[in-house]
């Protein structure tokens, strides 16, 4: 089982995913995190992401990864009504 | 429709400044997550799944016009075209940016609405009966009495922390369309045999994961003392409520535990200590309430007559509005479930096309 790190964006809440270098509102460029825990730390340091959480990851069929957990992949994928409203990919900043 | 007085006014200015600071510090950096979470969330803002979500209060489920186009201009501006009315008569906006949280504050602020005791365990929106004022069926209006009770919970110091949130509704109906019975506090106006003015006191209901209907405590609350008996309950709970266990700490779990007689005993033991602090609201000031929910100019002498020869305009009639108490009048319900859509979910464009025909929105 691999270790995704995610959390919300400080501005607008989003969901972002850690790419290994930065982040990402696509679960798509969501990367297995070796050390979350001191990753997190350092990352929860710098208040610019809320809710700093390491979860539970396995491959995604299509590549990639997914999470484990309903709550997570529903954050990932966007809402399960109105997917529309589903944040588009792109860099975060 | 109650208005605000420079007082009532003057402390949201404040408080829509005072969160604008802290907005600025949290971006700045110089004031962290940790403590500003308390904050935000003190300001009806919290962070949900995908974005922060910002819960309004309708105070009894009343606006006017302008209240109504205000918050539609809220759903353009800020958030993605559209909001969300829930079951207790708030409004949610779901796509929150941080940074104009503020300024929407400011602009709820201009039209006498506010986020605050939105979240925490605090006492939250008085909600009631929404055709309040209108139908045919009730003892008594139910708006002058949730004013009064929203006056009271205010800012209240002692219940500021209470073990969990806590919910009053307030009906002047048999028919229980406020859901009285699964509120912390259900009230209902009824006259004695005297033809006093009182209430029936339900506590104990809810819903969720443990769904009570919530008992009878008081057969007969003398409308007086109203503020007294509603103090003496939530001390009560503030005493004896469990803090230990978030799933127990709701007041049905209390009255649960505690059997209903032997909660009842204890609110009026308590009662008999609060009744002499003097903070029932005086008659004056019921009657100064009473008066900002007067007749809104409706038409007398009209008659009950309406042509049914379309059978669709019939059966609109028959099943989506509802008997008014002056005659020619009418009650519409205006469904907010869609077929396929989210219940509840209101577009900016239709908040705004209620607002256009309407005088008063419920």
């Amino acid at each position: 089982m691999v270790k995704l790190l995610t959390g919300n964006a400080l501005l607008r809440g989003d969901v972002l995913w850690w790419t290994g270098s930065g982040w990402s509102l696509a679960l798509a460029d969501a990367v297995p995190v070796e050390d979350g825990e001191s990753l997190l730390v350092r990352e929860a340091a710098s208040e610019r992401v809320n809710d700093l959480a390491l979860v539970d990851a396995e491959a995604a069929p299509g590549g990639g990864y997914r999470p484990v957990k309903i709550r997570e992949r529903i954050r990932g994928f966007g809402p399960t009504v109105r997917a529309d409203l589903a944040v588009a990919n792109g860099d975060y900043r | 429709m109650y208005r605000y007085d420079v007082i009532d006014q003057g402390i949201l200015d404040a408080r829509v400044a005072e969160f604008r600071d802290q907005v600025e510090r949290r971006l700045a950096g110089t004031l962290d997550e940790e403590h500003f979470r308390p904050l935000r969330l003190k300001n009806g803002l919290y962070l949900q799944l995908h974005a922060y979500m910002l819960r309004v209060a309708i105070p009894y489920g009343t606006l006017d016009s302008r209240q109504l186009r205000m918050l539609a201009h809220i759903a353009r501006k800020y958030d993605r075209d559209y909001a969300h009315f829930t079951t207790r008569q708030n409004i949610q906006y779901n796509w929150m940016r941080l940074e104009e949280t503020p300024d929407l504050l400011a602009d709820l602020a201009s039209v006498e609405m506010h986020a605050i005791q939105t979240s925490g365990n605090c006492i939250r929106n008085i909600s009631a009966d929404q055709y309040a004022g209108a139908c045919a069926d009730e003892v008594d209006d139910p708006r002058p009495w949730a004013e009064l009770l929203r006056q009271w919970s205010s800012f209240h110091p002692e219940f500021t922390y209470l073990p969990r949130k806590f919910k009053i509704a307030v009906t002047g109906s048999d028919t229980d369309r406020a859901a009285i019975k699964l509120h912390d506090i259900g009230y209902q106006l009824v006259r004695n045999a005297d033809g006093e003015l009182g209430f029936k006191v339900y506590v104990g209901g809810g819903m969720g994961r443990t769904p009570i209907v919530g008992p009878l405590i008081r057969e007969f609350l003398p409308a007086g003392q109203f503020l007294s008996y509603s103090e003496a309950i939530l001390r009560v709970y503030n005493r004896f409520g469990r803090r230990d266990n978030i799933y127990k700490a709701r007041i049905k779990i209390l009255v649960l535990e505690t059997g209903a007689e032997e909660f009842a005993r204890q609110v009026e033991a308590e009662h008999r200590h609060v009744l002499p602090l003097g903070i029932d609201a005086p008659a004056a000031e019921i009657e100064r309430i009473k008066g900002f929910f007067g007749d809104p100019g409706l038409q007398t002498g009209l008659n009950d007559a309406v042509d049914r020869s379309d059978p669709d305009f019939a059966l609109w009639l028959d099943r989506q509005t509802a008997t008014h108490r002056m005659p020619g009048y009418r009650i519409v319900n205006i469904s907010l479930k869609t077929v396929g859509g989210i219940p509840g979910d209101a577009s900016s464009a239709q908040m705004d096309a209620v607002a256009d025909r309407t005088l008063v929105a419920r």
